[in-house]
């Protein structure tokens, strides 16, 4: 299967350890590929990249064997593209503006316009300063989804609908996914990746720390444990053991995470009096929290 | 709050106007001994020229006191003009903080935060009056400055009073902005009407200096009331209350909008049209208008547009209904008369036009450049650019969409011009030649054309300090335009300025230099765009 993007040590430095940092990175014709990380960890700015909107400080990028910068109008002609927050149109009214970029793409199908709207419930007569929030997002939809593209990117497009457009939104891309259609889903919210995507990426600091399918990541072996002492609990039986972290305790109870193998735990609890001990896989909601936390020392590089 | 205000929210101007007031009143005081000479004789020769050249542009302009001395000669050529440009900054601004604030999401965040919108209205009016004071002090420090160097007294208290007159009256052009741009429902239309509305209170005043009935129709103008005030000028005069008047008129101006701003919607004007319900709409437009960028860009700004055709119109329809009444009360001094047969190479009437109307429509042109120059950069900041790079579009298309948006418009403004002028001219009793006249407005068009493709070239590059440095640039251009002729100048310095190069051909001689000239000045800067644009890194952020 060929690549439908593909960054080869894709970099756009800012200054001050800031911006995107040798990004390599390929996203199958047809796959969705969820893109998750923390408030300004370099999402936008890949985005930006892709879209030829910024050029690269070194490396490149491709989105179909298109070069983004060269060949960007190529590139723009198959995709669509829904930004984190629309622009403001002012006084220009939802089908003006529809159609506006509507002639701009060419062939959108007009069944394809009313199609959208209608699953959407959103009214193109208002004027854009009259639209809320979630109006907003449901016209960056209708401008990304219209013209049926062969690769959509999508920047926390879920964020700002209401449940009932939420699952809407989500029908409409597994739709175009199974039509074929690449989906690139950056957001910070793993429930929206969840929803659509079999692979992510997370990105933390301009870097690409981990790209793994969904299952994978629920089986890093990173556990919650809860040991339950008869009399006092002794967290600090725990807190300089290898892979212990998150260590806390309250009445008889002492919670930890724990990595790799149990041996060093049960060796420290020798000779305790311990009335109960469990162990639980932790949401994937955790693992991702751990990949988005700051190691120690790490900020300070 | 409001110190940190000004700063943040008001610096280009600050400095914009700041640097250039100082400088401008530098340059005008140090080319007053090249003007004027250095003799007693001299330059009471030159006073009286001036005095003489002066009442022609008495629409405009007050007439000068004392110009053969330094103070009156910089209160006439420099101050007069700075005050309308900056009359269309300070109304620009009324309607930044009046409606601005609120499509930036500044309004919404600052109200969130706890401050009320009455402490919100006055507190960004005050930054911006820190900052006018600032400005119109500076406009009058140059002067200051270089009056040693050229052996004339620094009148400073003089001075500083005619700089507090300014202040008080550009507060209330000001004011009238804010106050009017809470009323129509887009910024845009905010925009038009605010700026119209001074362009109004300037022709009125134009009118009650030059049609004696109708001297009471002035009094309405804080144009009118900076005007009695000519105290940069030995033995001119502080109006206390004039300037008081206008304080108070500014306070209460600013202090109407507070009621106004509290009964509306955040992101709405007062006067909204609600229309009638009707059911909701699922398919795109089919307005061809919306088909591609420029002509969308047009669409956009249509009611706007509409009101630069429908004013240039009027305006050039009224000027030259006044131009035959100016023309003969001035000719009937035999010294001006005199003063006309030997400059004017064509008709008087028609010299006198060119002066009043096509002097005018030079500045209005420029004027109209920078808004739209202004519209863009708010677009380019706004994700408005990067939006249209989502399509399969280049950058060199949006570039070139820029480039015709600006052309149609302007070509339009400029239809308006002659066809206001054509018209009225038979009636108004001026014989003018249909050909010159032809001429005249067309060549409006590459001049307007020029300062569109620097505008171009600016926004496509540096978005975020286009509007001041076009504004700056054509602040420069005007003075060297001024200032060339005055210093002996050669005429390549001379032809730096594309006011300069436009001339005078509703009564001077066919030639192509100048329309050459502008045409190159247009294309360099487009040209400039296309690579400008091509490199730069478009985000909203």
């Amino acid at each position: 299967m060929t690549a439908a993007i593909r960054t080869q040590s894709l970099t756009k430095d800012y200054g001050g350890g800031r911006g995107l940092f040798d990004l390599d990175l390929e996203v199958a014709e047809g796959e969705a590929f969820g893109y998750l990380g923390p408030n300004g960890a370099g999402k936008s700015t890949t985005i930006r990249l892709l879209m030829g909107f910024i050029h690269a400080t070194r490396g490149s990028a491709s989105v179909l064997d298109l070069d983004a910068v060269r060949q960007s109008v190529e590139v723009k002609r198959l995709v669509g593209y829904m930004p984190g927050e629309l622009p403001q149109f002012g006084g220009l009214r939802g089908r003006e503006i529809a159609a506006h970029f509507g002639a701009l793409r060419g062939g959108v199908d007009q069944a394809r316009v009313n199609e959208i709207t209608e699953r959407l419930d959103l009214d193109l007569g208002l004027k854009f300063r009259q639209y809320s929030t979630g109006n907003k997002r449901k016209l960056g939809i209708l401008l990304a989804f219209m013209h049926r593209p062969k690769v959509l990117i999508l920047d926390e497009p879920s964020s700002g609908l209401d449940p009932l457009n939420q699952q809407e939104f989500f029908k409409l891309v597994h739709e175009a996914k199974a039509a074929g259609t690449t989906i690139f889903l950056s957001s910070h919210v793993l429930s929206e990746v969840e929803q659509v995507c079999e692979r992510v990426g997370i990105i933390r600091r301009g870097r690409l720390v981990k790209v793994a399918r969904l299952e994978e990541l629920h089986e890093i072996r990173v556990r919650r444990v809860e040991v339950e002492f008869a009399g006092q609990p002794m967290p600090e039986l725990f807190r300089h053991l290898l892979g212990v972290e998150n260590v806390e305790s309250s009445q008889h109870r002492v919670t930890f995470t724990a990595r790799g193998s149990f041996e060093p735990i049960a060796d420290a609890l020798a000779g305790h009096h311990v009335v109960n001990m469990a162990s639980h896989e932790p949401s994937l909601e955790e693992v991702f929290l751990t990949y988005y936390e700051d190691q120690p020392g790490e900020a300070e590089a | 709050m409001i110190g940190w205000m000004a700063w943040h929210l008001h610096r280009r101007g600050l400095i914009g106007f700041g640097v250039g007031g100082f400088f401008g009143s530098f340059f005008y005081g140090a080319a007053f001994q090249q003007a004027a000479g250095t003799t007693a004789q001299s330059q009471a020769a030159f006073g009286r020229s001036i005095s003489l050249v002066a009442k022609q542009f008495a629409f405009l302009i007050p007439l000068p006191v004392h110009p053969e001395t330094l103070g009156g000669y910089e209160q006439y050529k420099w101050l007069a003009g700075a005050i309308i440009i900056m009359m269309i900054w300070a109304g620009l601004n009324g309607v930044a903080i009046g409606r601005g604030d609120e499509d930036r999401g500044l309004s919404e965040q600052w109200i969130a935060g706890g401050v009320s919108r009455t402490r919100l209205l006055l507190a960004r009016s005050a930054a911006f009056g820190l900052v006018l004071l600032v400005a119109c002090l500076s406009s009058v420090l140059g002067i200051i400055a270089i009056a040693p160097a050229v052996h004339q007294d620094p009148n400073v208290m003089g001075e500083i009073l005619k700089a507090l007159s300014m202040f008080a009256g550009l507060l209330a052009g000001y004011a009238v902005a804010l106050l009017i741009s809470q009323l129509p429902a887009e910024r845009q239309t905010a925009t038009a009407f605010g700026i119209g509305a001074l362009v109004l209170l300037l022709i009125l005043n134009g009118i009650a200096d030059t049609v004696q009935s109708a001297s009471w129709v002035g009094v309405v103008s804080p144009f009118h009331w900076m005007e009695r005030t000519s105290s940069a000028a030995p033995g001119g005069s502080f109006d206390l209350g004039a300037t008081l008047g206008l304080a108070v008129a500014a306070v209460l101006l600013i202090a109407g909008a507070v009621p106004l701003f509290l009964r509306r919607d955040i992101g709405n004007g007062l006067l909204t049209w609600r229309g009638r319900a009707h059911g909701a709409v699922r398919s795109a437009s089919n307005n061809m208008m919306l088909r591609l960028p420029f002509s969308e860009g047009l669409w956009e700004q249509r009611v706007g547009l509409m009101v630069w055709v429908v004013s240039t119109l009027l305006l050039g329809a009224l000027m030259v209904s006044v131009t035959k009444s100016v023309s003969d009360a001035l000719l009937a001094d035999p010294a001006i008369a005199a003063v006309f047969q030997h400059a004017a190479s064509g008709p008087v009437y028609a010299a006198i036009l060119g002066l009043l109307w096509f002097g005018f429509a030079l500045l209005l042109l420029a004027g109209y450049a920078v808004v739209q120059v202004s519209r863009w950069s708010a677009q380019d900041q706004e994700g408005r650019v990067e939006m249209l790079l989502s399509a399969p579009i280049s950058r060199t298309r949006v570039v070139i969409d820029r480039a015709l948006e600006f052309g149609s418009a302007s070509l339009l403004i400029v239809i308006a011009g002659y066809l206001g002028v054509a018209a009225t001219a038979p009636g108004s009793g001026l014989n003018l030649d249909a050909g010159h006249l032809f001429r005249a407005s067309a060549l409006l068009w590459p001049f307007a054309l020029a300062f569109g493709g620097l505008g171009v070239a600016l926004v496509s590059r540096w978005p975020r300090i286009a509007v001041p440095f076009l504004a700056a640039f054509a602040v420069v251009e005007y003075i060297l335009g001024d200032l060339a002729p005055l210093l002996k100048m050669p005429d390549w310095v001379a032809n730096l300025s594309v006011f300069h190069l436009y001339g005078s051909p509703l009564t001077g001689a066919t030639s192509w230099t100048p329309v050459a000239s502008m045409t190159f000045v247009f294309l360099l800067g487009f040209g400039a765009a296309l690579v400008l644009m091509r490199r730069r890194d478009v985000s909203s952020a």
